[in-house]
């Protein structure tokens, strides 16, 4: 017998909750309260979004209440009360803690959003930082002057005109609309990322996005990113070397800055390590995410090429802080090149652990055997190649520790000044490196949707693969631009070695010359001042490396310019009237 | 066997962090049947109060005066912790009302966003007060900051245990940990118990963060897998006992490092929580924890 007895409230189904209303919804003429609640909420989650410091509204602190309980919530509202303390509020925070950039010259017109999914949190939250500051300059810039003018991009000898830029008064773009930024942390999960992309396109109608976070989030919003057909542009992350770049694949929306891999790991094994310094025997060491496992699997591939192998491969979690063990174990191999890929903090521990074993890279010779185990260092882009890296080994990271980029924002080259100034104008602090890449970004979505005539995707991502004008080098030396054949914005000409400096030229002999950046050039026309504070320990650029390509394709900056006036690290010179600038490098020089 | 010998003796040296946080553990939970969630914040806190004081860019103070600075702060963000997230809860039931598992988690996170808002996330490093045996050469790959977390960890074991189990002090916390209204009927101030459990727990909060700063870099997220390690430790030792938080503390050292030392460094987690799982189920109260016998 079917009971018939209406359930009492507490036996009731829970209504479904309403999903978020999109923002173009039209005012009822006889709104219910329900609705003004709702609209009030979402008005108050665009105010937000647009700077103004909105209080927590009543959904995102039911979200948080039903998921953290009241505990949290109580102290969500004690939160900033503690920044105040601090001296903080809340648009000086990054996204991932709830505050919002700060777009207050955003207006005339539809503002057009861009979101941006980075790391803001947890050890990789520099990441984010970079992302922050590079994109949100820009569009504060493309806000304020709209686009570079015709021409200004070369104006200066090839470089870019700044003072003429900053001189434009016609903010955005598409006559006048302005661009905003929607940041959101994918909290070190691609899943967690996938969530936060559905949430930008359905709450904020982004018309483009700006991966620069994990690799993974990449692979893990294709399905997402073909289904609205979004364009995306991975400021940071590689899909080129596993071969899963358009057009090898169906994943057309996407896009790629990030210098692959695949490029630098060739390079620096077949022409450094091999060619160049003559090892033989390599061992891995890396992390247990996608960096280490791609890293991993791109230089045993290169190294079968050429007859060689990996004879030992160990992993460590990222975080760990001895490596001892795994170090122990790859000493017995007596490798002459260690290729520890990992992320910068990973990466010094990796070094303290191999001073722990005595065992810090000397020189070539040393590192070829002579006289104990002390291999060079070879390290992954994002680890070896960052400051942070070598200020956290302290003396473990020595002077001659390899990695690679590409030529991209320089900012010790006087003619990049204005570019540096600028951001140091709205920052407070010089750029670190990478800013550029989110920027860029910025730039190459802000002209495409100018040339597309609006943000239809599929216009957006037909201008993209059609740049007019040779492409973006705003905030960058390297010129950004895609084809339709080609979805990665650089070339294997554009890739630089790096290596790492101590203030001054370690002692070799014969010797080699350290860059004018940390030293000054008295010699050159005018004389350059360094760039670098004295005693500047970090990454610069190691002229010897992929030095033919870089001379055809950038002969002005790479020859005339740095070259010539003693920029990067110059390795070791011998006169040659027969050579461009009367002198060759020559790679006599032992720690590099 | 060296190699071997080498991976214990590493495990130990990391395992008397563990054994101080788990010690922290251990007190506050003595005299308030709670767990701390905080702790490894505690510790976070007080390795950025030491990097203040001591480092060059800072205040650049002897290590010294640093560090009993670090010890001050720290302490007091131990009683800031149960003043935000124990006190206001009022008389309760730990094993009844669970509140205290949000609050505690509560201002961990809090703690955590504070300390990034204001010294930013980037890794800070700080150099060790010992950096040499003298010249001397060691038969094992061990820096002297790593042997000093384990013999300031065993230490401290040894004196609080001296302390709880020979002192006024000690039997004062120890009637509080068993029957707080006795306690109190006996003349013993049972909130002054508890604040002083709190501020010991923020001082080896504070002492962890001196050790382990030179050696993990310190970081606004540090101390939350350090916390999570040493609540591990303490369950694992006999939470509530100083002796099983330095055994818990050394077991669960000993347990990654041999995990590495094996080549299943991307094992160590899994690794802790197995040990975890099989001393509850072997012995439920822990390797020297005693089950609490209640008259009725």
């Amino acid at each position: 017998m079917t009971d018939r007895r209406r359930p009492r409230r507490d036996e009731q189904e829970p209504s479904s909750t309403p999903g978020p209303i999109p923002s173009y919804e039209l005012p009822k003429r006889q709104p219910g309260r329900r609705w003004q609640r709702r609209r009030i909420d979402e008005q108050m989650e665009e105010r937000s979004a647009e700077g103004w410091d909105t209080p927590m509204n009543r959904r995102e602190f039911l979200d948080v209440a039903r998921k953290l309980g009241t505990g949290v919530a109580a102290s969500s509202f004690l939160y900033p009360a503690f920044l105040t303390a601090c001296g903080k509020t809340a648009d000086q925070l990054t996204p991932q803690q709830g505050g919002r950039f700060n777009v207050d010259e955003a207006g005339g017109g539809e503002t057009i959003n861009i979101g941006v999914i980075s790391i803001y949190s947890g050890v990789g939250a520099f990441v984010g930082k970079l992302a922050d500051r590079g994109g949100q300059l820009a569009v504060e810039q493309i806000n304020k002057h709209g686009l570079p003018a015709k021409g200004l991009q070369t104006a200066k000898d090839g470089f870019p005109d700044f003072e003429a830029y900053e001189r434009q008064t016609n903010g955005g773009i598409l006559g006048g609309r302005k661009i905003r930024l929607i940041a959101r942390d994918d909290n070190l999960s691609a899943q967690v990322a996938v969530s936060a992309i559905q949430e930008m396109i359905t709450r904020f109608d982004i018309k483009g996005l700006i991966f620069a976070g994990l690799y993974d989030d990449i692979y893990a919003a294709k399905k997402l990113l073909v289904q609205y057909n979004l364009p995306a542009i991975a400021a940071y992350g590689d899909l080129a070397s596993v071969g899963q770049l358009y057009p090898r694949n169906d994943y057309r929306q996407l896009f790629q800055m990030f210098p692959p891999d695949a490029w630098g790991i060739e390079i620096m094994l077949n022409e450094y390590a091999l060619a160049d310094r003559g090892y033989t025997r390599f061992a891995y060491l890396g992390d247990n995410t996608a960096i280490g496992a791609q890293g991993k699997r791109l230089i045993g591939e290169t190294l079968a090429k050429s007859g060689n192998r990996l004879l030992a491969a160990e992993q460590y979690n990222v975080g760990d802080v001895d490596m001892t063990a795994q170090l122990q174990r790859i000493k017995g191999t007596n490798c002459q090149a260690l290729m520890v890929w990992g992320i910068a903090g990973d990466t010094a521990h990796a070094l303290e652990s191999v001073k722990r074993l005595d065992a810090v890279y000397v020189d070539r010779d040393r590192a070829r055997g002579g006289g104990g185990w002390a291999p060079q260092i070879i390290g992954f882009e994002g680890g070896a190649a960052e400051r942070t890296f070598a200020v956290l080994a302290g003396d473990a990271a020595r002077t001659g520790t390899m990695s690679y980029w590409y030529l991209g924002g320089i900012g010790y080259i006087p003619q990049f000044k204005p570019a540096v100034d600028t951001f140091k104008k709205r920052w407070g602090v010089a750029p670190t490196g990478g800013e550029n890449n989110p920027a860029d970004a910025v730039f190459l979505f802000a002209r495409a949707f100018e040339q597309a005539g609006g943000t239809d995707s599929s216009k957006v991502i037909e201008a993209l693969e059609n740049l007019e004008g040779g492409g973006i080098n705003f905030s960058s030396i390297t010129p950004h631009s895609f084809t339709k054949d080609r979805h990665i914005s650089i070339e294997p000409a554009d890739m630089v070695g790096i290596t790492l400096e101590r203030g001054k030229a370690a002692q070799t002999s014969p010797a080699y010359e350290l860059g004018a950046e940390f030293i000054g050039n008295p010699k050159a026309d005018p004389p350059i001042p360094a760039f670098n504070p004295p005693g500047y320990v970090g990454p610069t650029h190691f002229m010897r490396f992929n030095q033919e390509a870089l001379m055809k394709k950038h002969q002005k900056l790479f020859g005339d310019i740095m070259m010539k006036n003693g920029f990067g690290t110059q390795c070791t010179k011998r006169a040659d009237s027969s050579a461009p600038y009367g002198f060759r490098l020559t790679n006599d020089c032992k720690i590099h | 066997m060296e190699r071997f010998l080498q991976a214990i003796l590493q495990g130990l040296t990391s395992g008397g962090v563990y054994a101080l946080i788990a010690l922290a553990f251990s007190i506050v939970y003595m005299t308030t049947r709670v767990i701390n969630f905080a702790q490894g914040e505690v510790l976070m806190i007080g390795a950025y109060l030491y990097f203040v004081g001591f480092s060059s860019s800072g205040l650049g103070l002897a290590w010294p005066i640093a560090l009993v600075v670090a010890l001050f702060g720290a302490m007091l963000v131990g009683l800031f912790v149960h003043l935000i997230a124990i006190a206001p809860l009022g008389k309760f039931d730990p094993n009844t009302n669970i509140g205290w598992i949000l609050t505690t988690l509560s201002v961990s996170l809090i703690l955590v966003e504070v300390v990034r808002n204001v010294a930013g996330e980037q890794a800070k490093r700080i150099d060790p007060i010992v950096t040499s045996f003298g010249g001397k050469k060691t038969i094992f790959t061990i820096e002297p900051k790593q042997y000093l977390i384990l013999i300031v960890g065993v230490i401290l074991a040894l004196v609080l245990e001296v302390v709880h189990s020979k002192t006024q002090l000690g039997r004062a916390l120890r009637a509080t940990a068993t029957d707080k209204a006795t306690a109190s009927l006996m003349g013993i101030n049972t909130g002054f118990m508890v604040r002083y459990s709190f501020a010991l727990a923020g001082v080896l909060g504070g002492i962890g963060g001196w050790l382990l700063a030179p050696v993990i870099f310190v970081d606004p997220n540090m101390g939350t897998l350090v916390g999570l390690t040493a609540f591990v430790a303490a369950v694992v030792g006999g939470i509530g006992s100083t002796r099983g938080a330095l055994v818990g503390g050394l077991t669960i050292g000993v347990v990654e490092s041999l995990a590495r030392w094996a080549g299943a460094g991307e094992w160590t987690t899994a690794m802790v929580f197995l040990t975890l799982i099989l001393i509850l189920v072997l012995k439920p109260t822990g390797i020297l924890g005693e089950a609490l016998i209640e008259k009725v």
